[in-house]
């Protein structure tokens, strides 16, 4: 009998342990306050797809980071799979790929005596007539945003045209597959078709006034960066990777915005494929292999290597961009950790490195 | 590009009692055994999970362990693709044996324990701890047994059971044998759907696109030829459709179908010393997905594997037995990630098992594998079991183990990697087995060290291969303790618990693997009285991290959850039971993003003819 009762309470002391258990470990519990910004840089940290984990980094001048700066400032979480940062006016954009959401950030500085003050507020979540979008480029008072649509159909890519006062979606122009990077020129819109799951081997020229495809330019295959200057278009054709099966060959080609015919075209080796593509002045720099390469944009046959990134640790280069002289290049790691972003002089220096969060992608400028 | 390349490598690696005689009979649901020298297990643990504990547990495989066992499960929210880690190991490292024959797919080296109806089986078994050398590739962390029981000598038996519950959840299960002395014959159907759109508790956003079905069908028959010969027939086809829930509002609705068959022939032999089990099976594993539900585009692959399977016993002396085995696999695979390939697998294996003394046993098995692609590593398995009292028994265990690459790893297009070797452990364990009447207490120590861990890993320019990547070594502590205990002559108690603590690190970096918890817990307690039968069970599982760095910042809190059952029974043969499951309402999840529903309720009726 006595036996029988310390089971009971055994089982007693059992039923007792589970109201000291739950433990509601949110993110909410660790997001800092918003920090004061002045001027600086945001990073955009893609997250895993699925996991709705993306997130902002702002650094401040000396690269000071104050993560989850989007939570910290509108008490939401960015979405899913950060894709896109972009800087219009007033306006910061944040394209969120896999759940389809654009988010707009109002910023103004008020600058009083010697602060550069900038107070953000959220201005809009865009989510209808976007599907997969990619990339956002301005022109006309209007935002034009790639958008994959589902991207197993190669035939519903299209481009939503965005009013920028009300940030409603105008219209939407249908595409070929993958269209990528979007910039403007001339008044005019180009598109890169990098290619969804399919692989692209054109630029898409877009008309601001009538909305309209009025020209398509062939490139080579896979153009997956361009950048303008003095109305040349200069864009970097990655070629297709061995693994396909079919590779090709990769090129940088310079076309003329008003004729759209290729004026310079450089062929890459076999078997490589650069990434990438940042102007500055009369330079062009573009990744290969674990460097970066600068040539010039009058003539690029020759390239020369300027940062070794590979060597000093980078393990997945995930994005690149070139602010203020300086290289930004941001490591993914394994995809499954702390990213990290490297900070280079143009000499090729290292400058600093700093920890962000789940894969970061893409770095604007606030200046 | 590279996102939804990674997504589609994850995607692809994707109650009530019986009418009881006595209670007391019921309660026996969790029952540590040793099996006699016959038998392949003698010196290792098996947890023991019989009818009445799968009728109480919901339908899928994963439910019923993660309530009942040790193992920890990534459930990609109820229903939907879900993966086990068994004493902190990967998915892939999991055995899973139907009737002694693999069922880990082919293309992702793991089970998807969601697509396991738990129904379709009389038991399930869990055997902590390496078995490739009896349970061939895969079995690192442990292994599953499902298994199919003949019946003889037992007339016409029907069960039917049918379950309603939240969600317009519905389960019905049919199950008739028939057996004399020489001939029995049993077959089961089972189907499960459910709506599946339950409220993520506190935020009250909707489970979007989760609903599924799925259609079971067993049979197992046999045959007593004479005293030597018994010919057996397990079969079994799965059937399902799911649609995974939707990780945002605005993702894209997909859905996803697998359909698998399994038969096997067996034909045993027995003479004085001697006894034998040849064994041919055939299996088929198949799956499509659809990322988008409204768009013709699809992804599939199939694998036909075909088993021979020779297990031979011979008694040297009373207390001495030798036994030997011959296994050949033919894998043939087709998909829309790797163009038709073929592979095969011979293994030869032998095995000496002693009882030195009455209370001393010992056994060496060895296994030679042999295929045309990689070197194949010679494995082992030693065990020892002392019987010092009554009350307590050692068992100490150590063995070599092995998991090969898959389908998806060796030939994918264009990305497969030929070269890839097998992963292998070598572990070593020891437990302390307490027993005293109805009462029984396990405590296992263990120490596992796993080599050429094969992993899909992204190249400096984001090219995601898969390569032998770093070593792990996992270790900690089981406890499984079971407690059955009459009161006062009607009322009867049943306590059963399981406790893990799991250290998995990376040698090199000394870090947890992401998704294993250091600690977990579950315990069930039934009660009961006259026609009453009230019974309560639960899980706590601690913290894990989601990233390799174990960022404080990606983690999954512990969660502890609560299901809460009764019985009555109207009639000897007819039970009625009504279930709360997660009852208190707890906010939870196992994966990131993934959340699984707040209190619901299912209502049952077990009827047996």
């Amino acid at each position: 009998m006595n036996r029988n009762f310390k089971l009971l309470g055994v089982a007693l002391l059992s039923l007792s342990l589970q109201f000291c258990t739950s433990d509601d470990n949110d993110r909410d519990d660790i997001t800092p306050p918003a920090p004061e910004v002045e001027k600086g840089f945001f990073v955009l940290n893609e997250g895993n797809i699925g996991a709705n984990n993306a997130s902002l980094t702002y650094l401040d001048e000396n690269f000071e980071p104050s993560h989850f700066f989007y939570k910290s400032l509108t008490g939401n979480d960015l979405g899913d799979t950060g894709q896109s940062l972009a800087k219009n006016d007033d306006h910061i954009y944040i394209i969120m790929n896999h759940s389809s959401n654009v988010e707009v950030l109002h910023f103004d500085d008020d600058a009083e005596g010697d602060t550069q003050h900038i107070n953000f507020t959220h201005q809009a979540s865009i989510t209808e007539n976007i599907l997969n979008p990619r990339y956002i480029a301005f022109e006309n008072n209007k935002g034009y945003i790639t958008n994959w649509g589902d991207p197993t159909n190669p035939d519903d890519d299209f481009v939503a045209v965005i009013d920028l006062n009300t940030h409603a979606v105008l219209s939407t122009i249908s595409v070929a597959e993958g269209p990528e990077t979007i910039l403007s020129e001339d008044g005019k819109i180009f598109v890169a078709h990098q290619g969804g799951y399919g692989y692209g081997n054109t630029i898409s020229v877009i008309d601001t006034d009538t909305d309209t495809v009025v020209g398509t330019i062939a490139v080579g295959d896979v153009p997956s960066a361009m950048v303008e200057e003095n109305d040349k278009l200069y864009v970097l054709c990655s070629g297709k990777a061995a693994w396909t099966g079919d590779e090709t060959m990769a090129g940088l080609y310079k076309i003329n915005v008003d004729t759209y015919e290729v004026e310079a075209q450089k062929d890459f080796a076999e078997g490589e494929h650069p990434r990438f593509l940042e102007e500055e002045s009369d330079k062009l720099y573009y990744t290969l292999n674990g460097s970066v390469y600068e040539t010039i944009q009058t003539d690029f046959t020759t390239a020369t290597p300027i940062i070794d990134f590979a060597t000093d640790g980078v393990m997945s280069i995930y994005g690149f961009a070139l602010e203020e002289d300086q290289i930004f290049i941001t490591d993914a790691k394994d995809y499954i950790s702390l990213g990290e972003l490297f900070i280079y002089n143009l000499d090729g220096s290292l400058k600093q490195t700093v920890e962000t969060q789940l894969l970061p992608n893409s770095v604007l400028d606030l200046d | 590009m590279k996102n939804y390349l990674i997504l589609l490598l994850c995607l692809c690696f994707y109650s009530t009692t019986f009418a009881q005689q006595k209670p007391i009979e019921q309660l026996e649901v969790v029952y540590l055994e040793n099996n006699p020298l016959r038998d392949s297990v003698y010196t290792s643990n098996q947890l023991i999970l019989n009818d009445s504990i799968l009728k109480r547990s919901q339908a899928s495989l994963t439910q019923l362990l993660n309530f009942n066992s040790t193992i920890y499960f990534k459930e990609n929210g109820l229903g939907m693709v879900a993966s086990p880690s068994f004493r902190g190991t990967t998915a892939q490292q999991t055995a899973v044996l139907w009737n002694g024959i693999s069922i880990n797919s082919q293309t992702t080296g793991q089970t998807d324990f969601n697509t396991v109806t738990t129904r379709g089986y009389d038991k399930v078994i869990v055997k902590p701890g390496g078995g490739s050398v009896v349970d061939g590739s895969n079995s690192i962390g442990g292994s599953i047994y499902l298994e199919n029981e003949i019946p003889y000598n037992h007339n016409f038996e029907n069960n039917v059971f049918i379950q309603y519950g939240s969600f317009n959840t519905y389960g019905l299960h049919v199950k008739s044998s028939y057996s004399n002395k020489k001939t029995g014959i049993s077959i089961g159907l089972s189907k499960n759907a459910s709506d599946n759109d339950y409220k993520y508790p506190k935020t009250g956003v909707k489970n979007k696109n989760g609903h599924y079905k799925n259609t079971n069908i067993s049979l197992a028959a046999g045959t007593k030829l004479n005293k030597q010969h018994e010919l057996q027939w397990f079969a079994n086809i799965y059937d399902s459709r799911r649609n995974f829930s939707l990780p945002n509002p605005y993702a894209l609705p997909n859905k996803y179908y697998d359909f698998n068959t399994r038969s096997l022939l067996n034909w045993k032999y027995y003479k004085q010393r001697f006894s034998s089990s040849a064994k041919v099976a055939v299996l088929t594993d198949r799956y499509i997905y659809y990322p988008n539900v409204n768009y013709w585009y699809h992804s599939k692959a199939k694998v036909e594997t075909y088993l021979f399977k020779y297990d031979a016993d011979y008694r040297l002396s009373k207390n001495m037995l030798l036994t030997g085995g011959l296994n050949l696999t033919r894998n043939q695979g087709s998909g829309t990630n790797f163009s038709q390939s073929e592979r095969h697998i011979g293994a030869v294996a032998l095995g000496f098992k002693h009882q030195a003394t009455p209370s001393f046993i010992y056994e060496v098995m060895l296994r030679q594998e042999v295929n045309e692609h990689f070197d194949s590593p010679f494995l082992y398995r030693i065990g020892l079991q002392k019987e010092f009292s009554e009350v307590y028994t050692l068992k100490f265990n150590t063995s070599k183990n092995y998991r090969i690459p898959t389908y998806n790893d060796l030939y994918w297009n264009g990305l497969g990697n030929p070269d890839l070797k097998p992963e292998t452990s070598y572990g070593v364990e020891i437990s302390n087995l307490f027993s005293y009447k109805n009462y029984s207490l396990n405590l296992t120590a263990y120490y596992n060290k796993i080599e050429d861990l094969l992993r899909w890993t992204p190249s400096a320019s984001g090219i995601w291969r898969p390569e032998n990547t770093n070593n792990v070594q996992t270790y900690g502590l089981e406890a499984i303790l079971s407690l059955t205990q009459s009161l006062w002559d009607k009322h009867f108690v049943n306590f059963n618990a399981t406790y893990a603590y799991t250290i998995s690190e990376n040698t090199e970096t000394k870090k947890q693997l992401i998704y294993v918890p250091k600690h977990k817990l579950t315990w069930s307690l039934s009660y009961a009285y006259k026609k009453i039968n009230a019974y309560y069970q639960y899980i706590n599982t601690g913290e894990v991290f989601h990233t390799t760095d174990n960022s404080k910042y990606y983690t999954i809190g512990s969660y502890m959850a609560g299901n809460l059952g009764l019985e009555y029974k109207l009639k000897q043969q007819l039970t009625i039971g009504l279930q709360a499951l997660n009852v208190w309402n707890e906010k939870y999840e196992s994966v990131l993003n993934r959340p699984m529903p707040g209190r619901n309720y299912t209502i049952y009726l077990n009827l047996n003819i």
